[in-house]
């Protein structure tokens, strides 16, 4: 069983042109050797018919006057009369004058020659204007057919030389263009197979630099997650507890000096004081060290951040997140911290009453999405706002794992923004071990 | 590889039997009808009631004299008619397109209609070569003749030009030349052949030519020269006058005959001016007139 052949594409070779020429040169040589015998013969006959009439014309004039003058015997003298003309030989190439009566039969009781090939011609004779009858000359077209087959076979001769001159020229150089495409086509198979190579041997180096590019840029990520959760962690130990003694201690003041009225509104105040310190010291230690990520994973750690925003900020979240999700820790981080950098600019800037988040690997894709929009005011594209800034870092972030982050503004009002970013081997082992355990 | 083959070989018919058929198209033409087998019916005598006559252009001058003479006695209406020839005097009785030839030569085989026609001599015309009147030379030779007609003499003895002008092939005066000078029919043919002089087909057409070139010579009838007095001068040949008289001893060898033509039913009228050119008076114009006459062949 044989498999279809794919179809080829013509190629032209020497051979392949040979065969579609010959037949157009054979067709050139053939009208330029027929061509000028035809038409030098066309010319000769025309010509050879008008010297026809001329001598019809001049010989039944002749005998229109013989038969004017002697209406009966004037045929019994025609026979001297066309041997004059004859004998006269006023056309060269005159074959043959006879004389018909008006019903054609002959005058002359000679018995014609055979005369070959000629050309006929007649005119009538007229004796008082009436038809008594009618000269015929025939001209020889011998003469006329041996010129035309000689110039026949000399323009055969020049076509066919023409034709096998150019056929062979057109052949020379189709052979020698051949050779030159079928040279230059082996140097760019060379050349293509070096490039190759080389660009083979570049895409390996490039992929083992930008392997090393993400390696570094995630170690990266995760020193600087890791030195956020040292500095968490001691200002949690240092400043936490701290803020905290200061807080027991100033409880206790203020329950030993109730008696008095002003102590105990400093106190109050001291107390007041401390408890925003404390909180503000868990919202920064939180931004430094997500101790969420740690303990309710990426999306509880999301979903306690938006419950944040939708208290502080009194708007409504429409959330949509796959329940589970097996990320490695620094696509979980970069996701984690774009959650709260979109929090913080609504709770700033937005002037939001809904938010709408999801969060779901793409479907026959490697790789995970987030979406989150708000009904705002909008983001002002290319503006230099600080959150301008926060997005430039989002933006850096997401680049830094090969991922993208688009921000427009949705046609109803409000912004939206599209994080992706690719679950890759590259980024699979990078920070295991590194989500964030910050600061309880 | 095959079918271009084949389609060159298709081009090469195609473009051939194009340019074989514009050929043909071109020679084509009106061709005359194919009745070769049955000539031209006879045609009517215009005027039965007139005798027609007509013949050779030899024996129309002294026929003319010898018809005069009879119609007055006669009173017969007759015409003779400009020369038709001794060929068509011959077909015109044939067609009973005339009542009676006149012819200058002996019959070929095939031209006596299988004995239907009867021959009459009636006189004999002495053949004489005539030089043009301003011609001084008056007599020349059989070797003169020659070499005139070879092209190697080509000037009178005065020296001027010598213009031979001849009548076409066959014609009586030549046969009558070539019988009574040697080599003369074989020169002759050779000079038709190459067309070395020029040629005149009538004896009416030759006489006026010969009067009208200066240096000219050609050879007529005696009789026809003196009856139109045409002035041409006949030249002695080889020492002899052309005469009646040499004539008759034999000393001038140029003369030919000339002859009524009958047909089998004779016209009475013929038989009556026949009779009549065979009489004395006839005798008497014939001679008066430069022929020498000849008595009737049965």
């Amino acid at each position: 069983m044989t498999e279809p052949q794919e179809p080829r594409a013509p190629s032209v070779s020497p051979s392949w042109v040979a065969a579609r020429l010959r037949p157009l040169l054979t067709l050139f040589g053939v009208l330029l050797a027929l061509g000028a015998p035809l038409a030098h013969h066309t010319v000769g006959a025309r010509e050879l018919r008008q010297r026809c009439d001329t001598v019809a014309t001049q010989a039944a004039v002749l005998l229109s006057q013989e038969a004017q003058e002697r209406p009966v015997l004037w045929r019994y003298d025609s026979i001297k009369l066309l041997a004059h003309l004859r004998a006269y030989r006023v056309q060269p190439a005159v074959a043959w004058v006879r004389v018909l009566d008006p019903v054609g039969r002959p005058i002359e009781q000679r018995v014609q020659q055979d005369l070959g090939p000629v050309l006929w011609c007649s005119h009538e004779v007229q004796a008082r204007s009436v038809v008594v009858g009618q000269v015929w000359v025939a001209m020889d077209l011998r003469v006329l057919r041996r010129s035309s087959l000689g110039l026949l076979a000399l323009f055969a001769l020049v076509g066919l030389s023409l034709g096998m001159t150019v056929y062979a020229l057109v052949l020379r150089s189709i052979r020698a263009a051949v050779r030159r495409i079928d040279a230059l086509v082996a140097a760019l198979e060379s050349s293509n197979v070096s490039l190759e190579k080389t660009v083979a041997h570049r895409t390996e180096a490039l992929e083992h630099a930008l392997f090393a590019l993400h390696n570094t840029t995630a170690r990266a990520l995760a020193l600087q997650e890791q030195e956020r959760r040292a500095i968490g962690r001691d200002l949690h130990d240092s400043v936490g507890q701290a803020l905290t003694a200061v807080r027991i201690h100033g409880q206790l003041a203020a329950q030993r000096a109730s008696a008095d009225a002003g102590q105990t509104q400093l106190l109050d105040k001291l107390l007041h004081t401390t408890d925003s310190a404390i909180e503000e010291l868990r919202r920064a230690l939180s931004r430094l060290a997500p101790a969420l990520l740690g303990e309710l994973g990426l999306v509880g750690a999301a979903r306690r951040t938006l419950d944040d925003l939708a208290a502080l900020a009194g708007l409504t979240v429409h959330e949509s997140m796959a329940s589970e999700l097996a990320l490695p820790p620094a696509i979980e981080l970069v996701v984690f911290r774009t959650v709260q950098e979109c929090s913080t600019n609504v709770l700033r800037h937005a002037g939001a009453k809904n938010v709408w988040i999801s969060l779901a690997m793409i479907e026959n894709s490697q790789a995970i999405r987030l979406v989150f929009e708000d009904d705002g005011v909008g983001v002002a594209l290319g503006d230099s706002s600080p959150a301008r800034f926060g997005l430039s870092a989002m933006r850096e972030r997401a680049a830094l794992l090969r991922g993208k982050l688009e921000i427009a503004r949705r046609d109803e009002g409000g912004t939206r923004l599209s994080l992706e970013i690719p679950v890759d081997s590259v980024v699979q082992n990078l920070g295991d071990g590194e989500r964030g355990d910050g600061p309880r | 590889m095959r079918n271009n083959g084949m389609v060159s070989v298709a081009l090469v018919g195609l473009s051939l039997g194009i340019a074989l058929s514009i050929a043909w198209a071109v020679e084509r033409g009106e061709t005359p009808p194919n009745s070769q087998a049955n000539h031209a019916p006879r045609p009517a005598v215009s005027d039965r009631d007139v005798l027609q006559i007509a013949g050779s252009g030899s024996n129309l001058p002294l026929t003319q004299r010898l018809l005069r003479v009879w119609q007055a006695q006669s009173h017969v209406a007759a015409v003779l008619h400009p020369s038709i020839g001794t060929t068509g005097a011959l077909r015109a009785l044939s067609d009973h397109a005339i009542h009676l030839g006149l012819i200058s030569r002996e019959l070929n085989r095939g031209e006596t209609e299988g004995g239907a026609l009867t021959l009459e001599p009636y006189a004999r015309s002495i053949v004489v070569f005539a030089a043009h009147p301003d011609t001084r030379d008056e007599a020349w030779t059989s070797g003169d003749v020659r070499a005139t007609l070879s092209g190697h003499d080509t000037h009178w003895s005065d020296g001027s030009p010598r213009v031979w002008l001849m009548r076409e092939v066959g014609d009586s005066s030549h046969l009558a030349a070539a019988r009574g000078i040697a080599e003369f029919a074989a020169i002759e043919q050779q000079a038709y052949r190459v067309g070395r002089f020029r040629v005149l087909y009538s004896d009416a057409e030759l006489r006026t030519a010969l009067i009208a070139t200066a240096g000219a010579v050609g050879l007529t009838d005696l009789g026809s020269i003196q009856i139109e007095r045409l002035g041409l001068r006949p030249l002695a040949l080889d020492g002899v006058e052309p005469t009646v008289a040499n004539v008759r001893a034999g000393r001038y060898p140029l003369h030919k005959p000339l002859f009524f033509v009958l047909p089998r039913t004779v016209d009475p009228r013929v038989r009556q001016f026949v009779n009549f050119v065979h009489s004395l008076e006839g005798h008497r114009i014939i001679e008066e007139n430069g022929y020498v006459p000849m008595d009737s062949v049965p």
